[in-house]
């Protein structure tokens, strides 16, 4: 239990997606200019990862290693979660038009995260079992959400405030991220 | 031979189990969109250009029928299309006066009116950053033709020391060469209204007069002769109020600079 909350918080923190691996940082600088944006794709992105997580993991111990194709894993990897995404999106318009509303334009953004495919590959190549890939998967997705909240709070105030002329809008969002991915460093020796 | 087989397998069939997967998903969950959509993106001119204020035709379209637009934003279709479409919705119309983009400056720009040599970009934007424009009057037309290059319809042609000339039945009044002015210069009229000031310049009539021939010198002539009382004085130039104007004339009679413009 211990070694899952560890497990849990490493990734949210010290091992921060966004922060200490840089990945998914395309939609954490595009959908970071809203706290209510940046919640929804937060919660978009957990789902899905989930999901994608999961069933790579069942497809490589149960398809890929018997038959010892392990080499593909990447291309059937980013097939099922293409496919997965689609379905989401269609099943999501169908049954909740006000969470298709919310989430709608995201899940398309989502499948070209790349932070869906590490976490699935990431899980196969540390041995992890089913319940140590669900805990890894929830801690990234936690972690995204967390970096994309942080983010969206600061550059709500950015609108209001005085910036040099040159730096307005994205130069000074970008040197913010790299100030929070410092602070986030000072997790790394942590665990 | 089976290291080949066996991944060629594996991923068509799991290729082809996805994409049954998700046809008979696309069907069983599809949702009806609302056909009038598709109606009125038929009707509107597909430009594209967002004059209307919305991410295309398609996205107006929508808009529409969710009853956030009226249906007279677009300048491009101008009253047809907002009858066609007031038509399939079942409502009145918002009517919207058909606009066209004019030149308000009609100064000459030919060499005698240069500040000096500019050898930077041949661009408005770029001329003006520099020193506020290349011409002696600090209003008037640069003819870097930045509003030629902008415009999507091929309205605008340059001319030769003078600004350049709107084709008025080209022009959609779509609006793009009225954001590219750097002087802002253009501006979207009414076009059934015949008569222009093509000035633009705030300053005094003596200092019009020395750098310009068809300057508005704000002698105040058009506004003693307009019947209707349309022209006014606004800051050292006249203005001309089209709600009141019945293009009678009057103002370009009487105007002693020949500033203002009779458009056909």
């Amino acid at each position: 239990m211990k070694e899952l909350i560890l497990l849990l918080l490493s990734t949210i923190f010290v091992n921060n997606f966004v922060f200490a691996r840089f990945l998914g940082t395309c939609p954490y600088m595009g959908v970071s200019r809203k706290i209510a944006d940046s919640i929804g794709m937060g919660l978009a992105v957990i789902f899905v990862l989930l999901m994608a997580a999961v069933s790579s993991w069942f497809i490589q111990y149960f398809i890929l290693n018997p038959l010892h194709i392990e080499y593909l894993q990447t291309i059937v990897f980013i097939l099922v979660i293409a496919a997965l995404v689609q379905f989401v999106e269609m099943v999501i318009m169908k049954t909740s038009p006000a969470l298709y509303k919310a989430l709608g334009i995201y899940l398309p953004l989502i499948s070209t995260n790349c932070i869906i495919l590490a976490v699935a590959i990431l899980n196969i190549r540390e041995n992890y079992n089913l319940i140590k890939t669900v805990v890894f998967t929830v801690g990234a997705g936690l972690g995204f959400t967390l970096a994309l909240i942080l983010m969206s709070s600061i550059r709500e105030r950015l609108e209001i405030a005085d910036i040099p002329k040159p730096l307005e809008g994205e130069p000074i969002a970008f040197i913010i991220a790299g100030l929070i991915a410092i602070a986030f460093f000072g997790f790394s020796g942590m665990m | 031979m089976s290291v080949f087989i066996v991944p060629l397998l594996v991923l068509g069939i799991l290729g082809l189990l996805l994409g049954i997967g998700l046809a008979i998903a696309s069907k069983k969950f599809a949702v009806k969109t609302d056909p009038k959509v598709e109606i009125i993106f038929g009707i509107l001119p597909g430009a594209n250009c967002g004059a209307c204020g919305f991410a295309g035709c398609l996205g107006y379209a929508k808009e529409i029928i969710e009853g956030r637009a009226k249906t007279g934003l677009c300048p491009v279709g101008g009253e047809d299309a907002s009858k066609k479409i007031a038509e399939v919705l079942g409502i009145e119309i918002s009517s919207r006066q058909k606009l066209v983009a004019r030149i308000h400056c009609g100064g000459d720009i030919s060499e005698k009116r240069q500040r000096g040599n500019y050898n930077g970009v041949r661009t408005c934007l770029s001329a003006t950053l520099v020193s506020g424009g290349t011409v002696m009057c600090s209003y008037g037309c640069l003819g870097f033709s930045d509003c030629v290059r902008v415009c999507p319809f091929d309205a605008i042609k340059s001319r030769e020391n003078l600004p350049p000339e709107i084709d008025e039945e080209k022009c959609t009044a779509c609006g793009l060469c009225v954001k590219s002015c750097p002087k802002n210069l253009i501006k979207l009229t009414p076009l059934d209204k015949r008569f222009l000031i093509a000035c633009s310049s705030h300053d005094k009539g003596k200092i019009t007069r020395q750098v310009c021939d068809v300057g508005c010198i704000a002698c105040g002539l058009c506004i003693k002769k307009c019947p209707e009382k349309a022209c006014n004085l606004e800051n050292n130039l006249s203005k001309i109020d089209y709600t009141k104007c019945k293009n009678i004339g009057e103002c370009f009679k009487a105007c002693p600079t020949k500033c203002i413009q009779w458009k056909r």
